[in-house]
């Protein structure tokens, strides 16, 4: 091939000479790299200034530079220019400086009014990886490009259509309308929902979506799809509305949002849709956390609305077993009521959970403290200090394991003997169990469910079933309240 | 080079184990003894004349001997020092690097002297070289104890210095004592770096990958502590004759050593970002936790270097973007604006720290970063972005840098504060206006506030049509929310006086700006519920206070 063939050609939309490309080595095939892409290139960045100073190569840095096609992240001439390049392409791009730093130029490098040449390879490019994480759970091919620059924000009134599709499949087909942040209440996944947020009005795309922004291992046996699948979608925004920000808001509007966010968040919360009510509590907090009140009523609203929005946020996060996060909710829901009982039974919840037993079993007793009747926050003290043995049990087997002669002989000795399950209890003795409700009783206390018994008087574990002879009359609940308890929920597992 | 040691006085041989033991024993009295004397000529004669060879003492003695070299015997007795030193320049150039390794770590745990803890330094970095390649190990443990001692390095003061007065912040003791033992320990990694710098040809760096990553990790954690909170501004051009400050030249060196490590400090700032964020989802940390109750020790020695706190990313943007160090491992490619936007969230995190030094950097860099962009580049939607908001919120609420009474950084926000709001489209500018009218309670800030949203108006009512933002209802909104008096007739006139006469000023220019027959801004329809709103309150203020003032 000749140089002849490689012209320099204007390629600004408006052919005004801002960015002149001019191809050094000619790339393979005919696909290009669309905006959004992740692009891999080197680069030589010379100035235009007579003396070809250079200001910056990658090839000297050794290492390829990646950036964002199309984002506004690299100047103008870039976006526009490497979209026109194909894999292994190397060209030369002459830049005007209104199609680079303009007036104010960048310093230390880059005078004003400077016109750049740059010599650009392009190595590869993938798809623009749109999920928060960057794990590559959700791809974004732009095929028409949106209008104007908003997207819609957290509470936007959203409309989008949108086909589905499970390999060659079409699963599910339709305009949907949602409230941004509660797609999953409309049964949108959370890939599209995550994509819509970051789709302007008209904009047109396809998205690559992993199960686990997807269906996950569950699958969705009404569409047919099994656990662990990844899934295609294209997806058209139509129009949306933005929700009013929170710094358009006064204090009172903010307060009766958050009042709203709260009620929503029970709504969601009873459906024991735990991750939505989670995000419409963490709202509350959102609209108050760093506002200052000065009138007395507002104050003790806010008060209460933060209060009950912490601990809700912390109670949706044991369900959904984030443990840690769930203690942090604790924490603060404590900084705005240090004696409130429930902030400290979630947060020994979740202490258990993170096995922290020491600080578990504080926290219980706190409970204990406020309220000596709490039969839960008792078995929790009582649970916490069986897992500290089991704790000094293991670690005196650790010891043990030194002395490896001893070990050997205990070893023996523990085969012989018949496996009777309280080897895993420890040193557990049944007057611990004096003075405890049966099993039942303690779950309908604090609202956990009940294992099913497949024989009716057989008892969930010894300790219940000594206590049941020492105390007969408490073990037996009466009939009728039993059954109104246990589809009432009970006080400790309820938003507040 | 590893000369081995020569055992002239003792034939090892022939004698008896026992005998070897007994006559250790005794050495190492008498070496004990003239260390606890300060004889220096014993302990040269113990130990170079005689030409120590009972390997199995070496480590007591580099214990005695490191013991004795501190801050005070370098003072007061510096021959006997000088001594210690020779002496200790014996045992780590003929024992065994490894043991030689460790009793010289197990002197660096305690962190007070630092005569002590340089002297530690030269000898491992000369025992650590003595080592064979594959070290990494050694050099992981090493650095963890003596990163140890840079981080027990206290918190420096600030001083609050106003003027020219930083000059002198390199005669504060704490700060020369930082510089002193930080120099020690940028030399100290110097060669090191070399074996992976991408300066040295001979170097195979994807095989020392470690390396380079626990060196880079050492690095950013300086910058954090104590570098952030040191003097680090230089100009060039004013000062090329003068000394550099302190914190200024342990700059340069870092960064020197960081080029060293990395190409491009776009990808390591980046890729450290992701870790911060992910962290801060919980998603990855709910992960690693696991993995940390799954391994406990492992993962805990691991993650150490590991952590790089985001001021120390903050430090580095600021070293890079403001002082220009080390900008050639930084792109040259990103526009202006998208460059702001990365770095807001590092300024936000540089202005809530509460040191003069460490708000300073945030917003020079800020400054720098926010003087590339032309007036008008952004636009309303862009405010979308919490984070604009929020370094706005920083800027203006000058009260929390007026509790500091550091007047230059006071002046220096309210220089930028205008080019930060210039930046954006007019739109942009009336909801950033509109923010600080309804977050702001200064009334000095307010005051000035109203003064900018005045210039708008006047540049909009020179055009044929003038912007909607600034006239009309818009207009309506903005005066609804300036010229409320928050406690009516019991209002301190006095604590809203810069409000109160930036109002009258304003209304004053559009009354006659805009002549009721014309009303082109709708002030005239607005008049009467300024009357009632303001003028009102006002009167009765003024009235109780001058009632007030006859009694």
């Amino acid at each position: 091939m000749t140089q002849n063939e490689f012209q320099p050609t204007d390629i600004t939309p408006n052919k005004d000479g801002g960015v002149i490309k001019q191809i050094i080595k000619e790339g393979e095939g005919n696909d290009s790299p669309v905006p959004g892409d992740k692009v891999k290139v080197h680069y030589v960045g010379t100035l235009d200034d007579g003396a070809e100073t250079q200001f910056d190569s990658s090839r000297d840095r050794g290492e390829q530079f990646e950036f964002d096609l199309g984002k506004g992240s690299v100047i103008k001439a870039w976006d526009i220019g490497v979209a026109t390049m194909k894999k292994g392409e190397i060209a030369k791009l002459t830049c005007k400086p209104e199609y680079a730093y303009g007036a104010t130029g960048a310093p230390p490098k880059i005078p004003a009014n400077a016109t750049l040449i740059f010599e650009v390879e392009l190595f590869e490019w993938k798809g623009e990886d749109i999920s928060e994480e960057e794990d590559g759970s959700i791809i974004r091919h732009i095929t028409t490009k949106g209008k104007g620059y908003k997207n819609p924000n957290d509470n936007a009134l959203v409309k989008i259509h949108y086909v589905g599709r499970y390999k060659e499949n079409v699963f599910e087909d339709r305009e949907v309308e949602f409230t941004m942040g509660e797609g999953d209440a409309q049964g949108i996944v959370e890939g599209v929902e995550e994509a819509a947020k970051k789709m302007k009005e008209g904009e047109k795309c396809r998205l690559d979506v992993k199960a686990i922004r997807a269906y996950g291992s569950q699958g969705k046996p009404e569409f047919n799809i099994p656990p662990d699948a990844d899934l295609h979608y294209d997806v058209e925004m139509l129009h949306f509305e933005k929700a009013k920000d929170s710094w358009e808001m006064d204090i009172k509007e903010k307060l009766q949002q958050a009042e709203v966010s709260k009620s929503k968040g029970t709504k969601y919360f009873k459906e024991e849709n735990f991750k939505l009510a989670c995000k419409c509590y963490e709202k509350v907090i959102k609209y108050l956390e760093f506002e200052t009140v000065t009138e007395e009523d507002d104050k003790a609203k806010r008060r209460e609305l933060m209060l009950a929005a912490h601990l809700n946020v912390a109670m949706c996060k044991l369900k959904t077993k984030e443990w840690y996060d769930s203690k942090k909710h604790c924490e603060k829901a404590l900084e705005f009521d240090p004696n409130n009982v429930k902030g400290f039974f979630r947060k020994a919840q979740a202490e258990y959970e993170l096995k922290d037993w020491k600080e578990s079993k504080a926290d219980y007793q706190k409970v204990l403290e406020l309220e000596p009747a709490n039969k839960a926050a008792k078995n929790g003290v009582l649970k916490c200090e069986q897992q500290e043995k089991k704790d000094k049990e293991r670690e005196k087997k650790l010891y043990q394991g030194i002395f490896s002669k001893m070990a050997k002989e205990n070893q023996a000795k523990e085969s012989e003997r018949p496996q009777d399950g309280f080897a895993e209890i420890g040193e557990w003795d049944n007057s611990m169990a004096r003075g405890m409700l049966p099993l039942d009783r303690e779950c309908e206390a604090f609202g956990e469910k009940m294992p099913e018994r497949a024989v009716s008087d057989t008892c969930a574990n010894g300790l219940v079933e000594n206590d049941k002879q020492e105390t007969p009359k408490e073990s037996k609940p009466e009939p009728a309240s039993a059954n109104g308890e246990t589809e009432s929920k009970p006080e400790g597992d309820t938003p507040v | 080079m590893n000369k081995p040691p020569c055992f002239d006085n003792i034939d090892f041989n022939t004698m008896d184990p026992m005998e070897i033991s007994a006559d250790s024993e005794r050495t190492l009295k008498q070496i004990k003894e003239c260390v606890q004397f300060k004889d220096s000529k014993g302990l040269k004669t113990f130990i170079l004349e005689h030409k120590l060879a009972h390997t199995n003492i070496f480590w007591e003695v580099t214990s005695e001997l490191v013991n004795s070299m501190t801050h005070e015997n370098l003072n007061n007795h510096t021959y006997f020092f000088e001594s210690c030193e020779r002496c200790l320049n014996y045992i780590v150039e003929n024992g065994n690097p490894k043991e030689i390794l460790l009793a010289l770590l197990e002197q660096a745990d305690c962190f007070k002297d630092d005569e002590k803890f340089k002297v530690i330094l030269s000898n491992v970095q000369t025992v650590l070289l003595k080592l064979p390649a594959k070290r990494h190990h050694s050099l992981d443990i090493t650095m963890e104890t003596l990163s140890a001692h840079i981080e027990a390095l206290p918190a420096l003061s600030d001083h609050d210095l106003e003027g020219e007065e930083w000059k002198l912040l390199d005669l504060d003791p704490e700060v020369s004592r930082t510089h002193d033992v930080v120099k020690a320990y940028l030399l100290f990694l110097k060669p090191f770096i070399w074996e992976v710098s991408t300066k040295n040809s001979e170097t195979d760096r994807t095989n020392r990958e470690s390396q380079i990553k626990m060196l880079t990790g050492y690095l950013l954690r300086l910058l954090h502590h104590p570098l952030l909170y040191l003097h680090m501004r230089f100009n060039p051009k004013e000062e090329a004759e003068k000394k550099k400050m302190y914190g200024r030249e342990l700059g340069e060196m870092l960064i020197d050593h960081l080029t060293q490590l990395c190409p491009s400090f776009w990808k390591l700032i980046d890729t450290e970002k992701k870790k911060h964020y992910l962290r801060k989802k919980g998603k990855q940390s709910q992960a690693e936790r696991k993995r940390a109750v799954d391994h406990d020790d492992i993962v805990k020695d691991w993650k150490k270097h590991d952590d790089v706190s985001e001021l120390s990313l903050a430090c580095l943007l600021y070293l890079v973007l403001k002082e220009y160090l080390g900008i050639d491992n930084f792109p040259a490619i990103f526009t202006n604006q998208y460059l702001l936007q990365y770095c807001l969230p590092y300024i936000k995190l540089l202005l809530e720290v509460d040191h003069s030094f460490v708000k300073f950097k945030g917003l020079y860099l800020l400054q720098t970063l926010v003087y590339n962009i032309l007036p008008g580049s952004l636009q309303a939607e862009d405010l979308e972005q919490d984070i604009y908001k929020e370094v706005l919120q920083l800027l203006i609420h000058i009260d929390d840098f007026l509790k500091m009474k550091n007047q230059e950084l006071r002046q220096l926000c309210v220089t930028i504060f205008p080019v930060y709001v210039n930046m954006f489209s007019l739109a942009g500018r009336y909801r950033l206006f509109e923010i600080v009218f309804r977050t702001c309670h200064h009334a000095g800030m307010i005051g000035y506030t109203i003064g900018l949203y005045k210039g708008e108006v006047d540049k909009a009512l020179r055009q044929d049509r003038p912007d909607r933002h600034y006239v009309g209802r818009h207009l309506q909104n903005i005066l609804k929310l300036v010229t409320g008096i928050p406690n009516g007739a019991t209002t301190d006139l006095l604590d809203n006086s810069d409000r109160i006469f930036a109002v009258l000023n304003f209304l004053r220019y559009l009354t006659l700006r805009d002549a009721p027959n014309v009303n082109i801004t709708g002030i005239w329809d607005y008049y009467p519920v300024i009357e009632k709103d303001f003028f009102g309150p006002s009167e009765t203020c003024n009235r109780v206070v001058q009632r007030s003032l006859q009694a």
